[in-house]
């Protein structure tokens, strides 16, 4: 995957959504879930974005908390997805698509790629 | 100056408290800082920002509003320390001096007017040690309960004590160059 760094506004407006995703697939925490969207191709995501979009998400009831020894390190504090957090998660990705697709459709055609998704 | 994890907890730290944010919530984010850092190995100002910008944007993820907050209630408790002090210290200076020439203070008896100056000061100085010496809303480790706040400096009561100390000077010597 190719470290694309993407237009800040692009981020602000999807990081939420994604964060809630990945934790969405297992408990997990800070780093690891910095690493994961690295990994997707949404480029390097600095733990000072990170953490108020994890402390946002917890603040509202979607994600709940607990910290765990870590091994010799200082502990990570793992995240869990909430009932309300799946439901959310449900809704905004919903909505997302729908936006990204009326965006999409707005867009010229490339001649050398196909816009699928 | 900030390039060290230490110093930018410590910084970050302070910058949340000026915020007045929760000390539960600091201790979380600075716990963060910690776990994350740890992990990536990354500089804390590369990683997270400077600690004031940083402090801000927790403000605004947790709604409190960001920036350093002075509230009037602030200023309020300041002209009370003060003005109290000087008042207390005067009453009783004044009162002593008015207990031996046998006179009054203010039309009160002397001993009134001692009295309760020396309660006001009582009361302001074992305030402002109470505030030099605990907590009032202490950031323990969510990790394993420690305080993570760093020790206070030697000099923070003599500081903090310094100005009604001189204040009752200043008394002592108006009252005694008035009488």
């Amino acid at each position: 995957m190719d470290e694309q760094q993407w237009p800040g506004e692009w981020l602000r407006g999807v990081l939420s959504l994604c964060v809630l995703a990945v934790v969405a697939e297992g408990p997990t925490y800070g780093y690891a879930i910095a690493t994961r969207l690295q990994e997707s191709g949404l480029g390097s995501i600095k733990g000072g974005t990170l953490y108020p979009v994890l402390t946002r998400l917890e603040t509202d009831g979607l994600l709940t908390s607990a910290w765990r020894e870590g091994d010799g390190g200082p502990g990570r504090k793992f995240v869990s997805i909430t009932a309300a957090g799946r439901d959310e998660l449900t809704e905004r990705a919903g909505s997302w698509l729908t936006f990204t697709e009326r965006a999409i459709s707005l867009l010229p055609r490339l001649p050398d790629r196909s816009v699928t998704r | 100056m900030t390039d060290r994890p230490h110093a930018y907890r410590d910084d970050l730290l302070m910058a949340l408290r000026q915020r007045e944010v929760p000390g539960p919530r600091i201790a979380e984010a600075l716990a963060e800082v910690d776990s994350h850092l740890s992990e990536s190995g990354e500089d804390p100002t590369e990683a997270f920002g400077p600690p004031d910008a940083y402090a801000d944007r927790l403000c605004e993820a947790i709604g409190l509003d960001p920036g350093e907050t002075w509230t009037p209630g602030d200023t309020g408790a300041a002209v009370v320390y003060g003005l109290g002090s000087a008042a207390g210290a005067w009453l009783a200076i004044d009162g002593a001096l008015a207990w031996r020439a046998d006179g009054t203070s203010l039309g009160l008896p002397a001993w009134v007017a001692l009295s309760v100056g020396l309660v006001v000061l009582s009361v302001l100085w074992v305030r402002l040690v109470g505030l030099a010496r605990s907590d009032p809303d202490p950031v323990r480790d969510p990790r394993d309960g420690r305080d993570m706040v760093p020790p206070r400096p030697w000099w923070l009561l003599p500081v903090m004590v310094a100005p009604t100390v001189l204040v009752v000077a200043i008394g002592i010597v108006v009252v005694a160059l008035v009488r």
